[in-house]
């Protein structure tokens, strides 16, 4: 074994340099390149599989701070993430109803038909309109002969006394589209008067782009708030393993080498805490389905899904694609917060 | 090849009276070579062995290693225009470093086997089999076989410094650096150690060995160089 170890250590650069040798450096085959991933991936996921255990366990070496942190992350992004799928449910329903809010056209009594199939040309061109349909006075009459009492009534009048109307249906329900359209359409010749109730759509859209900005500045601050939690406890667990840090550093370790397991501590925290986030407001829609289901019956809009099945993501608006943002956005954070706690402790060696 | 150049180093110590640890040190040691670093406590043998393995700054002076300047004190760095070595460069620098360090700066909530793996696992580009066999040959040179599954602090004083010469010789630096290696072995594993020491110099890598025990020196390598340090200066 003497021989062996003087052997080795003559041969010591020889060997590094032959582990370091990139193959593609010199007629690189397509062989050569498959064993070169492969050589890649066994040097390296030996010691990430390392650092990840690392990390996990380092977690549980204080398991009161770690469910503390957890805790705190969860209720952060529970608050602005519940608001966020309240609001944008709201914008579900709110779209239902603008569905129903189409612009009605009278038109003057002495309007002809073939006026106002011109008339509805006319408007169908435009192109902040999506459809018109016509509904003439005969059309007219004969939907309220249906009913008895207003059939009545119209069979007294020698002359059908109702006029042409134009349904028209706007693409857009933007405030900004609509005044113009409806100004426009005021001042067709032929036109008696256009219904439209933009008070209280103005009032809407406000308050949903108030909900928007609120959902906004709560995300931003319970942002903020999960980077500082996540930085503190990353922070004392720096504090804590500072003689480890000293003895890697003076081993030659890269600051990457160093900081690679507290990164991913920071991030297992973040994915924690996501998880946990996700329970929370699944437990809070079961608390609160059965009032939500009773207040969505009396609105059976189309496009406003409001189920029961009470699967994680099948309700409130909680896609697959969501959940994992919300994970994804709790992981990021927890990333970011720890790399900066690890880059001012290690700057400042 | 190392070279101090006038080197010196100071403290300032609480009232702003500045104390040298070391005084206009020069000297060099060649690839290969084998040397004693001695000296009664307090000489200034741990701060020069900081000093080269970069984890302290010269207060003045220049330290070059291999041709270039590796450190080099303010005044230095200010009149002559020297680049020193880069975060970078210093740790390249210090993974072909091999240290023993008189405190041992062991991992204690790691195993033996974990501990002495590290400079492995910071040089990178080795399969795990070969780093166990690496290890495996380290600590079996070191007298440790079979104690990779223990901590730290199962062991004695005298095998916890075994265990860090181990990883100071299991990545087969260029360079070795040991303080006080053989201060809590007896006899003869002290002996033993210092032969393990030898003969990685007898295949090119410089060794330098603080110890203030004169009389190992005699016994173990009677013909190797010593630089003798006293109150911070070179006398021998």
């Amino acid at each position: 074994m003497d021989n062996q170890l003087s052997a080795s250590a003559a041969h010591a650069t020889d060997a590094r340099n032959r582990s370091h040798r990139h193959p593609s450096q010199k007629g690189r085959t397509a062989s050569g390149a498959k064993q070169h991933t492969r050589g890649w991936w066994a040097l390296r996921w030996p010691i990430w599989k390392k650092d990840f255990h690392t990390s996990y366990l380092r977690l549980w070496e204080q398991p009161v701070l770690t469910w503390l942190t957890c805790c705190v992350i969860a209720l952060s992004l529970a608050l602005p993430f519940s608001l966020y799928l309240l609001v944008s449910q709201l914008m579900v329903f709110a779209q239902g109803w603008q569905a129903e809010n189409q612009m009605m056209l009278y038109l003057n009594p002495g309007v002809e038909l073939s006026e106002a199939q011109g008339i509805a040309a006319r408007v169908n061109a435009l192109s902040t309109v999506e459809s018109v349909q016509l509904i003439t006075k005969d059309q007219g009459l004969e939907s309220f002969s249906s009913d008895d009492a207003i059939g009545q009534v119209f069979s007294h009048f020698e002359e059908n006394p109702l006029p042409h109307v134009l349904v028209v249906m706007p693409n857009s329900m933007d405030e900004a589209v609509l005044q113009p359209l409806h100004g426009y359409l005021s001042e067709l010749v032929g036109v008696d008067s256009v219904q439209l109730d933009l008070q209280w759509l103005q009032k809407l859209n406000a308050m949903l782009g108030l909900g928007w900005r609120i959902v906004l500045a709560l995300a931003t601050g319970f942002a903020i708030a999960v980077l500082l939690v996540v930085y503190n406890t990353i922070r004392l667990a720096l504090e804590n393993r500072i003689r480890e840090i000293q003895v890697l550093d003076r081993l030659g370790a890269s600051s990457l080498f160093i900081a690679r397991s507290y990164l991913l501590s920071g991030a297992f925290l973040g994915f924690i805490g996501g998880v946990l986030a996700l329970l929370l407001v699944q437990g809070a829609y079961y608390w609160l389905e059965h009032s939500i289901v009773q207040l969505a019956s009396f609105y059976p809009m189309a496009g406003a899904s409001v189920g029961v099945d009470g699967v994680v993501g099948a309700t409130l608006g909680m896609s697959w694609t969501i959940c994992l943002a919300l994970i994804g956005v709790a992981v990021l954070l927890g990333f970011v917060s720890s790399a900066v706690a690890v880059y001012l402790r290690l700057s400042s060696r | 090849m190392i070279e101090f150049k006038a080197i010196g180093k100071s403290y300032r110590e609480p009232g702003g009276v500045a104390r040298s640890a070391l005084r206009n040190i020069s000297f060099t040691l060649a690839k290969g070579e084998f040397a004693f670093l001695t000296g009664h406590s307090g000489a200034g043998k741990s701060t020069l062995l900081r000093l080269l393995t970069l984890a302290e700054e010269p207060t003045f002076g220049e330290l070059w290693v291999d041709g270039a300047t590796v450190m080099a004190g303010p005044e230095e760095r200010r009149q002559k225009r020297i680049k020193c070595a880069g975060q970078r460069a210093i740790q390249r620098y210090r993974r072909q470093l091999g240290a023993v360090f008189q405190e041992h700066q062991l991992l204690m909530d790691r195993s033996v086997y974990e501990n002495v793996v590290l400079p492995l696992d910071i040089m990178g580009g080795l399969l795990e089999i070969e780093k166990a066999r690496r290890v495996k040959a380290a600590l079996e040179q070191v007298g440790l076989s079979g104690k990779e599954l223990k901590t730290p602090m199962a062991l004695s004083g005298g095998e916890q410094q075994r265990v860090g010469i181990a990883r100071a010789i299991v990545h087969r630096p260029k360079i070795l650096l040991a303080d006080e290696p053989t201060g809590n072995l007896d006899p003869e594993l002290s002996i033993g150690i210092m032969e393990l020491f030898q003969r990685f110099s007898s295949a090119g890598v410089t060794v330098l060995v603080a110890t203030h025990d004169f009389d190992s020196i005699a016994d173990i390598a009677p013909s190797s160089r010593t630089i003798t340090l006293n109150q911070g200066e070179l006398i021998g």
